[in-house]
């Protein structure tokens, strides 16, 4: 079962390298990141399965999944967030000055 | 409870002083600007003194003796510690440096709309030093992130759509190399277990061989597109030069130089050269050449001065990274020279092209003309650290890059060899048509600041370039030398390293 | 566990992850991806992840989509570029990166392969499971971890949060005055003034119960910031400037941060160190009860004032600029 989770966020952490290396508009390109982002969270989380292990709150029945790839992943979804925000603040002044979204004008500079 | 070994408590509480000074500056500023913002320009002083003295005492310390800090007072299995050895130290050096001297450039003089960007200046501060001093691997990426955020910000806050896009596609690539190095993070918490450096290197060696491959690609891959190796160099050119002087100079001359700092870390003590194997520091010796040769070669062709000398850093990382893949005493001992030569010397170029462009009212430093003659003494300086950068003797340059040549030549790599040398020869290419044109001979020759006009920022440049002649001393005095090849050779060992933070968990 | 309902989820996520990405309406692909967070949200409830799955329903599919929902607001009326360039040679579109994409799938999955196995708790987090009420006095061991074991990634957290939100006050800064938007009608309006104060009800036991049960600053600040955001929706925008100003959520959120930082000296002040909890003059309490575990609950309330000050300043610098547009 463990391979399924790491199969799919693989998957996904390609999917969204491969949306950030060919989309135009700079929204999907926002997209392929928060799908890079959702790939790793959900290694981190399916890794910490222990099955037949229960959440992490004492007081236990049996034994815990493992509690400390749970507090990394937290942390990664707000700094994620804070990112994606930062990537919309750019997007809507770069809108204003180039009337696009075009990830192509964006990179007008050259050489 | 306070700290492990190397000093008492005090002397430890400097590296995390380092730390928490500039972060708790930039929280309380922006509380301070609503009840007394007259006094604004004074606290912004004050608060950069004070990290920048911070900062070197940090360096002091753990120059004289490894400092551990735990944090909170948990093991180094179970919490965060903090370590700081001899390689952090010079770094520390270069950001207590770094950070006054773009302080003084971009947050003055103050004026009422920069209080966020004092704010995100000193938080970038922060984060360089938290880099330095961290010896946890994911507090690493924590630090990493902060320095990201501010640097985008940073980059693009001149408004200039030539920024914002500058600064939207550093975020881009950032952010994905951000990504890579936490999936390479957690590639390795998944082999050993657990996330303190010195742990993780003991671990690390009986990680499965296809996972810790995957985390070294990954993690390589993240810390390269922060250090702008190539081929994740794309950014660093628009980003570097599109943003304003003060913040070019920390961009340049520290950010690059911290990432460049973690990658040596990351690399000797969890992935270390394995004799007679492609290991991680031979791909790091095949990268460095490729950036050194692109970043010289891109910026033969630039007209704008700050662009020219965005492309020049990129291929200076190249020779750190030479320098690095050599995976000897005396070759990392020559990066770590570089970095703090070509920290100091960038910076000074940075501030010098910026103060020329505003002189001359444009980048192009064709139109530089009467500007050689008019200020004898800051181009003389400006000459100086051209000269340090591209290494012509017996400037501070050339010998950190003698020594990068000499350990690339020991190891047998010659091609790595050469092109070191050529970088040289590439360099006077590009900084001659500079100067010639700055020394009168220019095609156009205009000059939009009155007469009477002063350089801007004159003094701080003739410090700067003193200091290209005074660090040539660090390697000219044999003994000042053999303290950089001692830190050098720490790398080396990392049982040194995993000893001062004293691995095992309380039971 | 039934393992089924994850494979089905799984699948689903893939699959709605793909259809987000190959949609050519932007709007329905925001709305895909916001379903992917949810079942991703669902995948962690079932693999055990009470706190994480909270906090990704929360930020990841409801802040960050709304965010998202702005932003492209603001750009609607600009014309969408078409999804392939014209110009470039087409193996450079799509094959290569393409092939660079399985080939770094393939190596990280082989990675993976040889990690996957009998698989036991690492030392640490045993020591985690067996000893945090002893340690700290909470009873959320993930909770723990992130507010006393590792609270300095936490200080770091809140950090970025801060930088974020200057940089996006500093690029959005608009410069004229806002003309407030007039909310939804008038029924949305009564409805949302009946759930206000369940919503913060339950942001704030979210918040100051973290140390005892999944949630913490984190979500309990988010769901704070939700309330601006839905007040700024439905009430429009001038309301809730009237409600809390622009200054007063800095203040709020640089008083989060340093207070933060002061809980954390306040250990040195005692001997202990840096964030240091039990040792340092902080009683453990009685396991349970809502003032336990020594410095947490403060911590939480830092962090707390931190996010929801924060994120809803994000939004309101956004939406601002919108109005701006429109007039």
């Amino acid at each position: 079962m463990v391979l399924m989770g790491f199969a799919v966020s693989v998957f996904l952490f390609c999917l969204g390298l491969f949306t950030v290396l060919t989309r135009r508009s700079a929204f999907k390109t926002v997209i392929g990141l928060m799908l890079m982002e959702s790939g790793v969270l959900l290694l981190f989380v399916s890794w910490a399965y222990i099955p037949g292990g229960g959440p992490p709150i004492l007081p236990l029945q049996g034994t815990g999944v493992d509690p400390l790839p749970h507090a990394l992943t937290l942390t990664a979804i707000v700094i994620g967030a804070c990112d994606i925000a930062l990537a919309f603040a750019f997007i809507m002044k770069l809108e204003r000055f180039e009337k696009s979204v075009d990830v192509d004008r964006f990179r007008r500079l050259r050489g | 409870m306070l700290t492990a070994s190397g000093g008492s408590g005090v002397s430890a509480m400097w590296v995390l002083s380092s730390i928490l000074i500039p972060m708790t500056a930039a929280f309380v500023l922006q509380v301070l600007d609503y009840s007394a913002p007259e006094r604004m320009g004074r606290w912004i002083a004050l608060s950069a003194a004070a990290a920048c003295a911070a900062s070197l005492g940090a360096a002091a310390v753990s120059w004289t003796g490894m400092e551990t800090l735990r944090l909170g007072g948990w093991s180094p299995g179970l919490g965060i510690v903090l370590a700081a050895d001899r390689m952090s130290a010079i770094f520390l050096v270069i950001s207590a440096v770094g950070g006054a001297a773009s302080a003084r450039i971009a947050l003055f003089p103050f004026s009422k709309e920069q209080r966020r960007f004092s704010g995100l200046f000193f938080i970038l501060w922060a984060s360089l030093n938290g880099i330095l001093t961290t010896g946890d691997l994911f507090n690493l990426y924590v630090f990493f992130e902060i320095l990201a955020v501010c640097a985008y910000v940073l980059a693009g806050a001149a408004m200039t759509r030539e920024a914002l896009e500058a600064g939207f596609k550093y975020l881009v690539l950032g952010t994905v190399g951000a990504l890579f190095l936490l999936m390479g993070v957690g590639l390795l918490y998944m082999g050993t277990g657990t996330l303190n450096l010195a742990l993780l290197s003991r671990a690390a060696g009986a990680m499965a061989p296809g996972a810790l491959g995957a985390a070294a690609a990954c993690i390589v891959t993240g810390l390269g597109l922060k250090i702008g190796m190539f081929p994740f160099h794309f950014w660093l050119p628009d980003a570097h030069s599109s943003a304003s002087t003060g913040v070019s100079m920390i961009l340049s001359g520290v950010v690059v130089k911290a990432s460049f700092y973690a990658l040596l870390r990351i690399v000797f003590l969890l992935f270390p050269s394995v004799p007679d194997r492609f290991s991680v520091p031979d791909a790091l010796l095949v990268l460095g050449v490729l950036s050194l040769v692109t970043g010289h070669l891109s910026a033969l062709g630039q007209f704008d001065v700050k662009r020219m000398l965005a492309w020049s850093t990129v291929a200076h990382m190249g020779y750190l990274l030479i320098g690095a893949g050599c995976a000897s005493p005396l070759g990392i001992a020559g990066a770590l020279l570089h970095a703090l030569n070509h920290g100091t010397g960038k910076m000074g170029l940075f501030l010098g092209a910026g103060s020329y462009a505003s002189l001359a009212g444009n980048r192009d430093w064709r139109t530089f003309g009467s500007l050689g003659s008019r200020f004898p003494l800051e181009t003389a300086a400006y000459a100086l650290l051209a000269g340090s950068v591209a290494g012509i003797p017996p400037l501070a340059g050339f010998w950190s890059k003698w020594m990068i040549i000499c350990a690339a030549a020991e190891k047998g790599a010659w091609i790595a060899a050469l092109a070191a040398g050529a970088g040289t020869v590439l360099s006077c290419l590009y900084y001659v048509p500079f100067f010639y044109s700055l020394y009168g001979h220019s095609e156009a020759d205009t000059d939009t600041s009155g007469p009477g006009t002063p350089f801007p920022s004159g003094m701080l440049l003739t410090v700067l370039g003193a200091s290209a002649v005074l660090f040539a001393l660090l390697y000219l005095v044999p003994g000042l030398r053999d303290q950089f090849l001692s830190a050098g050779s720490l790398i080396k060992d990392p049982e040194i390293y995993r000893q001062s933070v004293r691995a095992p968990i309380a039971p | 566990m039934n393992v089924s309902l994850l494979a089905v989820l799984y699948l689903f996520i893939a699959v709605t992850a793909l259809v987000a990405v190959l949609l050519e309406d932007l709007l329905s692909a925001f709305i895909t991806l916001s379903f992917t967070g949810v079942l991703m949200a669902t995948v962690f409830a079932l693999l055990r992840a009470p706190d994480v799955a909270l906090t990704q329903a929360i930020i990841n599919s409801g802040l960050v989509t709304s965010l998202l929902l702005v932003a492209y607001s603001q750009t609607r009326k600009t014309p969408h570029p078409p999804e392939v360039c014209d110009e470039c040679p087409s193996w450079l579109q799509v094959k290569v990166p393409a092939f660079v994409c399985s080939v770094l799938g393939l190596l990280l999955f082989r990675g993976l392969y040889s990690l996957a196995g009998e698989r036991s708790l690492p030392e640490a987090s045993a020591h985690y499971l067996a000893r945090t009420l002893e340690e700290t006095g909470a009873l959320n061991v993930v909770g723990a971890l992130l507010l006393d074991y590792r609270a300095f990634d936490t200080l770091g957290e809140t950090t970025v949060i801060f930088a974020a939100v200057s940089g996006v006050s500093i690029l959005l800064s608009g410069g004229r005055r806002v003309q407030s938007g007039h909310g939804l009608s008038y029924i949305v309006k009564r409805g949302m003034a009946l759930l206000t104060p369940f919503i913060l009800l339950y942001a704030a036991s979210i918040l100051f119960l973290g140390h005892l049960t999944p949630g913490g600053g984190f979500p309990g600040g988010s769901v704070f910031a939700t309330v601006a955001i839905l007040m700024c929706v439905v009430y429009g925008t001038g309301f809730e400037a009237s409600r809390i100003s622009s200054k007063s959520k800095e203040i709020l959120e640089a008083g989060g941060a340093i207070l933060f930082v002061l809980v954390g000296l306040l250990g040195i002040a005692w001997g202990a160190g840096f964030l240091s909890n039990l040792p340092a003059p902080f009683s453990a309490g009685t396991p349970g009860s809502l003032l336990s575990a020594g410095n947490m609950p403060l911590l939480n309330i830092a962090v707390g004032l931190k996010v929801g000050a924060g994120l809803s300043s994000i939004f309101y610098a956004m939406i601002k600029i919108l109005e701006l547009e429109d007039d």
